[in-house]
């Protein structure tokens, strides 16, 4: 072994071969480092015009589409995503080769344009999960997708599951599909059955031609792989004659029935196969022949296989099968294999049938042999006795010479003697068969007294018995009458019987039994012996024929004993029966009938012409005597095995064991014997220990009888099948019961193979050797595929571990752990995380290590004796095959503790982020030196990315929770509304409303209608549309609803959070109670509308006033100084009523205001009483007015324009019907002389219309000659104060 | 003393003043029993928004005018569509809005009366 002391990299190049090189460490495009790696695709996917497509420019793409689309291309397993409702295509390197001639075009494409031919059956399947249903997941689902440019049979196992993305209507994004392609399974399986069909006929077929045509029927139900098929053999001259058709009618052009050798334009390329002896591929059938099938599809056949069929005859073809290729299917490696296995079968069927007639050729001329020979013996016999009797008597006569005579020679004699004997005796047997074989024997039956006989020469053999240890009863009882019998034949029949019954009785007793019975004798001769097979019964009077291993005092013998007691009992009209079983001893009866009606006339005490072949019982005593031990030379007691054919299979280097369950020890023995030369054999007895033998150590094929104790064989098939573990074992059953129906029912029990008995050693030899051939061939695609799916479930059920919210990251880490051991098929392992600064690894998970190994390498650094740090400086998976060999441990501690924990093998994978950067490692470790496979380190390559990506997740997590506390705590301390939204605010995440709004704690969808007033839900979203788009900040005033019912105001700002890649993930936002702050600034503007009303007001009031003053006037300067004590008198006014903020004004201050002026000259002559009375506004402004009216009239003309004048001032509120009312009474007195205006000034006309239109009562201006009087009266309005 | 302006400058017009009044209750009784073609109204009568007599008086179909001194704002519907006389305003002023209320009622009045069977 090699020990690897340099780092090893993985393969990391993609199954379709179709890599670039350096791509995984391709660097960020365009911004995009979350697409890094990713292989071809990943390169691919960066470089599209994403915003030619509905998903838009990568930078838009959603965080979930983004989490995806990375999840997908650092995944090895074929994974397609559709997005958005139009489903749009992303895929991953693995996915290619499905996609076969659609990609590139096919990414960015929509579902519906991409697998257009199968849209309208997966239609259904995407759209379910899309719309919010439960996953699909189908297995075998069979598509007929165009990739390469036909309409191609495929099958997968697919799911389509939902992809959560909160930015979508109705939550979901996008389906992801997981697609294994299975087509090759599904195919390879369909095919193993043709393969089985054809190879359960290659023993039947008696000739080549029935061979074909038998195959033929076989193929034409199989139109899906082989649309038709011709099966041609070749004649000794070369000419091809069509044997079989399938799918076509013979003799078409497409099938001639002959095809000449030298034929100048043949259907087929006949000499070329004859000369290349290869497989050809014709194309372009349908321009060379007018009909071809069409099955399986709409599509012609327009290719086909021509492969050679070949003989047992090196360099020599049997004949050649023409089969159509699918034009569904691809014409690739295992479909061409799949032909030449095909070929294989039909070639060993023909050959059988060959084989088979020329053994019936051989038989035939055997036969003709054997009467040949039957008649050369009979000659020959003869011919001996003669010599022998020349040479047995002068040995006779010198024995009986008295021992003195001969004192050398005398054993030496005896030897010889016996052996003439026993040649003389065996000449004599073979010479009575030849006689009975030709006809030619010659009876002479005598009435004999048969108890006396048999008796006699019963006793003969008393000796021989018992000195072996074995009683011996003689019962015979004298009969009624003598019985015709020739005496040489009977005894021969008696000697032979008691003969055989010593030879196969080695302990117990043996019996010799003579009766009478209704006109006949009955001999019964029985034995406590081995007994006799049930199997061997019917054969047991064949000639030659011996019972196979059975346990006897010797293995000598001719097989033709019994089968010449049979043809003697015939001889005298009567028969012979066995009864025995095995183990418990066998009893031969013997029936001749009584009288001598029966018997040839002629015969009847005949004088034989022959000479006599009787010798007597010595011959037979003799030899039984040299049986036994001490007289006897060992013999080997082993069994010859009858060899059977060799096996089909001759290719196989070790041999399979067979395991055979049958309850019968001699059939199993038999079964066992056959087998032997071929494979390794172990028996059971029943059932259930056969389910135990192959729990216990699994065989290759077992080979089941049907009918057994405890267990019977179908429920030992059924409990197999049952079992996953043993599932796939190749069984053939056994049965004595030949039907159809049972046949049927083994297989459906799940046999493989049916067997009838009787069966010959050919047939099971051929039908087990095809069984393995099968299993073998149909172990090599499961196997790959079945493991592969494991491998591929394991990875999704670890990945959903760390995916699922609540796990614990050490019981993720566990789960991870476990599957790197199962494999890379490792005994122990650790994963190990980079510390924060990253130079430590430390173990966080582990399985199998003692504490020594714990402690040593609890922390392991940069340049470490470990395979993690190597792998850390590489960034690649590091092998070390045998730890002490490897440069890595060499010299160092580090090495004794692996080797004190059991560690010979240590292999380490990186945890690499998506930067690039190690995060941790998973390392596993062997007991023994071990190299892991390239699968192996394939699956634990996806692991690692797997779990790199989970810890990077959970980094970021972690980062996550950090910030989110940091901001609970601001959000916390801050009076104002915190609240966070989803990237398009659909989703309000949380709010604490702080007691100023209502908090919502839960992601709620119906915020909008809960804080914002309907109409102004078109503003606020408006400014969030306006947010959104240009990623900016969200800022507006705006009206809330309080919990209470309530509207306030919010100043409300956010700001939106965007990873780093500019999306937006989050936006965070805080809203100040201004409520207080509109409210003012509302106040605030009824104010200055007040304001600018009153001024308006005013303004129009003096406009009035200034027109009134200007309207009649002749004199200028009276009429401007006029007009500004007008002014004057309004301005006081309204410095009354602004003390009073405008409510009113008291008319005690109004009519100090208004004769203040007038004061200054005459204070004295004022007098002014009256109670404190209220006064709305307009009746200040009114009354001011009016006072200052009469004020200026009464300093012009009346009391106040003399010295003496007095003005007195009065007024009273008094109760009436309609409320209170007001009456001021102004009265001049001592003043010049009135006299009444000739015509009405302003004064007047204020008084009279301005009061009773302001003061809505009236005024009454008196000219009195003593003095100006004025009574106003006016009610006093019930709203002042 | 702004009504006498007002007074002076219908007279000067040669309009005759029908009546005057300076709270709603007044008004709404002069409407219900006085004659008259047009209507002066101020939107803030001693300190109450006189939209029940603009109500009254489209319900009499009286063409009225709208003085006020808070700017052009008049949303109540009431008001809506009567001319607005802006204080403080000359006389061209008050007869441009009184022909424009007394027009636009014309105007108005017709369309009904047509569709009426």
């Amino acid at each position: 072994m090699e020990a690897v002391s340099a780092p090893h990299a993985f393969d990391r190049t993609p199954i379709d071969g179709g890599s670039v090189p350096g791509s995984e460490k391709a660097t960020s495009v365009r911004g995009s480092p979350f697409l890094a790696g990713g292989g071809d695709l990943g390169a691919l996917i960066r470089t599209f015009d994403w915003a030619k497509t509905p998903l838009g420019p990568i930078e838009t793409w959603s965080q979930s589409l983004r989490m995806m689309v990375s999840f997908l291309l650092a995944n090895r397993f074929p994974l397609l995503l559709w997005w958005g409702p139009h489903y749009i295509s992303i895929y991953n390197d693995a996915y290619r080769p499905i996609l076969g001639a659609k990609h590139p075009r096919a990414l960015g494409r929509p579902v519906s344009e991409v697998w257009s031919e199968i849209w309208h059956v997966l239609e259904p399947l995407i759209d379910t999960p899309f719309a919010g249903g439960p996953a699909t997941w189908i297995e075998d689902f069979e598509l007929e997708m165009n990739r390469y440019g036909f309409r191609e049979e495929t099958h997968f196992t697919v799911a389509y599951s939902p992809v959560p993305d909160e930015s979508a209507p109705r939550g979901i994004g996008g389906v992801l599909a997981t697609v294994h392609e299975i087509t090759e399974k599904v195919v390879g399986e369909r095919r193993v059955v043709i393969l089985r069909d054809l190879g359960s006929l290659a023993s039947h077929a008696k000739a080549a031609e029935e061979a074909c045509r038998m195959a033929a029927r076989v193929l034409a139900n199989h139109a899906k792989d082989i649309p038709f098929a011709l099966l041609y053999l070749i004649d000794p001259n070369g000419d091809a004659r069509l044997a079989g058709t399938a799918g076509v009618v013979p003799g078409a052009d497409v099938s001639p029935e002959h095809i000449p050798a030298q034929a100048a334009e043949p259907s087929w390329p006949l000499a070329d196969l004859l000369r290349d002896q290869e497989t050809i591929v014709v194309d372009e059938l349908t321009r060379r022949f007018s009909e071809l099938p069409r099955e399986p599809g709409p599509d012609s056949v327009n290719s086909a296989v021509v492969v050679p069929l070949r003989s047992n005859k090196p360099g020599e073809l049997a004949g050649f099968v023409v089969a159509g290729v699918s034009p569904r299917l691809r014409l690739d490696h295992l479909y061409r294999s799949f032909f030449e296995l095909m070929a294989a079968q039909i070639s060993t069927s023909i050959a059988n049938a060959r084989a088979y007639e020329e053994e019936r050729k051989r038989a035939e001329a055997l036969a003709e042999i054997d009467r040949a020979k039957t008649a050369f013996f009979s000659n020959v016999s003869h011919e001996f006795r003669t010599p022998l009797t020349l040479m047995l008597g002068p040995l006779e006569r010198a024995l009986e010479l008295p021992p003195e005579a001969l004192p050398q020679q005398r054993d030496d004699l005896a030897i010889a003697h016996r052996s003439g004997l026993r040649l003389l005796r065996l000449v004599n047997t073979l010479l009575d068969f030849s006689r009975i074989e030709a006809g030619r024997v010659q009876a002479s039956y005598t009435p004999v007294d048969l108890a006396a006989l048999t008796a006699g020469l019963a006793g003969e053999f008393r000796a021989a018995i018992e000195k072996a240890g074995l009683r011996f009863v003689v019962e015979c009882r004298p009969l009624d009458e003598p019985a015709w019998v020739d005496r040489d034949m009977w005894e021969k029949i008696v000697l032979n019987l008691l003969s055989n019954a010593f030879k196969f009785t080695l302990e117990g007793a043996i019996a010799v039994r003579l009766h009478g019975e209704e006109g006949g004798a009955v001999l019964v001769v029985e034995d406590s012996g081995i007994g006799i097979p049930p199997a061997e019964l019917p054969s047991i009077f064949d000639r030659f024929h011996r019972v196979e291993g059975a346990r006897g005092r010797t293995h000598e013998g001719t097989g033709i004993g019994l089968a010449l007691v049979q043809e003697l009992a015939k001889l005298h009209g009567g028969s012979i029966d066995v009864a025995s079983a095995p183990g418990a001893g066998s009893t031969f009866t013997v029936r001749i009938p009584l009288g001598n009606a029966h018997l040839p006339t002629d015969r009847l005490r005949a004088e034989s012409t022959r000479q006599s072949t009787a010798l007597g019982a010595q011959p037979y005593v003799q030899e039984a005597l040299r049986w036994l031990p001490d007289m006897s030379v060992p013999t080997d007691a082993r069994a010859d095995v009858e060899a059977g054919p060799a096996p089909l299979s001759a290719g196989s280097a070790e041999r399979a064991t067979v395991l055979v369950a049958d309850d019968n020890a001699d059939m199993r023995d038999y079964v066992a014997r056959l087998l032997a030369p071929h494979y390794e054999v172990r028996t059971v007895a029943d059932g259930t220990q056969a389910l135990a033998s192959i729990r216990r150590q699994r065989p290759d094929l077992l080979l089941s009888d049907v009918m057994m104790p405890h267990l019977d064989g179908f429920a030992l098939v059924r409990a197999i099948r049952a079992d996953a573990a043993l599932a796939d074992l190749p069984i053939v059953l056994l049965s004595a019961r030949a039907g159809e129906a049972e046949g049927i029912e083994g297989l459906e029990a799940g046999a493989d193979d049916y067997l009838v008995k009787p069966f010959g050693a050919r047939e099971l030899l051929a039908r087990l050797s095809g069984t393995l051939k099968l299993a073998r061939l149909r172990r090599g695609f499961e196997q790959r595929i079945d493991e592969d799916v494991r491998a591929m479930r394991r990875l999704q059920e670890v990945g959903n571990r760390c995916l699922r919210a609540g796990e614990k990251p050490e019981d993720c880490l566990a789960a991870v752990l476990d599957a790197a051991i199962e494999f890379t098929a490792a005994d122990k392992g650790n994963i190990q995380l980079l510390d924060r600064k990253g130079d430590v690894f430390r173990i966080a998970a582990q399985r199998g290590f003692d504490n020594e190994f714990l402690t040593f390498f609890a922390e392991v650094g940069h340049g470490d004796a470990a395979t993690c740090s190597a792998a850390l400086g590489s960034g690649e998976a590091v092998i070390a095959e045998d730890v002490s060999e490897s440069a890595i441990f060499a010299g160092t501690p580090a090495l004794d503790v692996l080797l004190r924990s059991g560690v010979r093998a240590v292999l380490s994978v990186p945890l690499l982020s998506s930067a690039g950067r190690p995060v941790g490692m998973i390392s596993t470790h062997f007991g023994q030196p071990h190299r892991p496979g390239e699968r192996q380190l394939r699956f634990l390559d996806l692991l690692a990315r797997q779990t790199a990506d989970y810890l990077e997740r959970r980094q970021a997590e972690a980062a996550l929770h950090t910030r989110e506390s940091q901001l609970r705590a601001y959000v916390t301390a801050t009076f104002d509304v915190v609240y966070r939204m989803s990237p398009d605010w659909r989703i309000m995440r949380r709010l604490d409303g702080k007691e100023f709004i209502a908090d919502t704690l839960e992601p709620s969808e119906t915020w909008l209608s809960k804080y914002i007033l309907p109409e102004d839900q078109p503003r606020v979203m408006q400014a969030i549309a306006d947010a959104i788009r240009t990623k900016g900040t969200f800022e507006l005033e705006h009206r809330v609803l309080r919990a209470d019912g309530s509207v306030g105001w919010a100043f409300s700002r956010a700001i939106p959070v965007l990873d780093d890649r500019g999306t937006i993930t989050e936006w965070l936002g805080a809203a100040t109670d201004i409520t207080l702050r509109k409210q003012h600034e509302e106040h605030q503007r009824l104010l200055i509308d007040e304001l600018n009303h009153r001024v308006k007001n005013t303004l129009a009031t003096i406009q009035s006033m200034a027109m009134q003053t200007l309207r009649d006037t002749h004199d200028v300067v009276q009429a401007r100084a006029q007009f500004v004590a007008r002014l004057l008198a309004l301005a006081k006014a309204h410095d009354i009523l602004t003390r009073e903020n405008w409510q009113g004004a008291p008319l005690g201050e109004l009519v100090d205001g208004a004769v203040a002026a007038h004061r200054v000259i005459a204070a004295k002559r004022f007098s002014i009483e009256g109670p404190r009375v209220w006064l709305s506004a307009k009746q200040a402004l009114a009354l001011s007015m009016a006072l200052h009216e009469l004020c200026t009239n009464a300093a012009k003309y009346g009391a106040l324009s003399s010295e003496r004048g007095r003005v007195r001032i009065e007024w009273s509120v008094d109760g009436g019907q309609d409320g209170r009312v007001l009456r001021l009474h102004w009265r001049e007195a001592g003043g010049p002389p009135v006299a009444a205006p000739s015509r009405r000034g302003f004064g007047s006309r204020l008084l009279e219309r301005g009061i009773s239109h302001d003061l809505r009562g009236k005024a009454q201006l008196d000219f009195a000659s003593t003095g100006v009087t004025c009574r106003i009266e006016a009610p006093l309005e019930r709203s002042v104060l | 003393m702004i009504l006498m302006l007002v007074e002076d400058m219908l007279a000067d017009m040669g309009c005759t003043v029908a009546g005057v009044a300076s709270v709603e209750e007044d008004a709404l009784t002069k409407i219900a029993t006085t004659r008259f073609d047009a209507a002066i109204l101020d939107i803030n009568l001693n300190g109450v928004r006189s939209e029940r007599i603009a109500e009254k008086l489209r319900e009499r179909r009286i063409p009225f005018v709208l003085s006020t001194g808070y700017g052009a704002s008049v949303d109540a519907p009431a008001f809506r569509g009567a001319p607005i006389l802006a204080k403080p305003f000359q006389e061209t002023d008050l007869r441009a809005a009184l022909s424009a209320a007394i027009d636009a009622d014309r105007i108005n009045a017709a369309a009904p009366s047509a569709l009426t069977p």
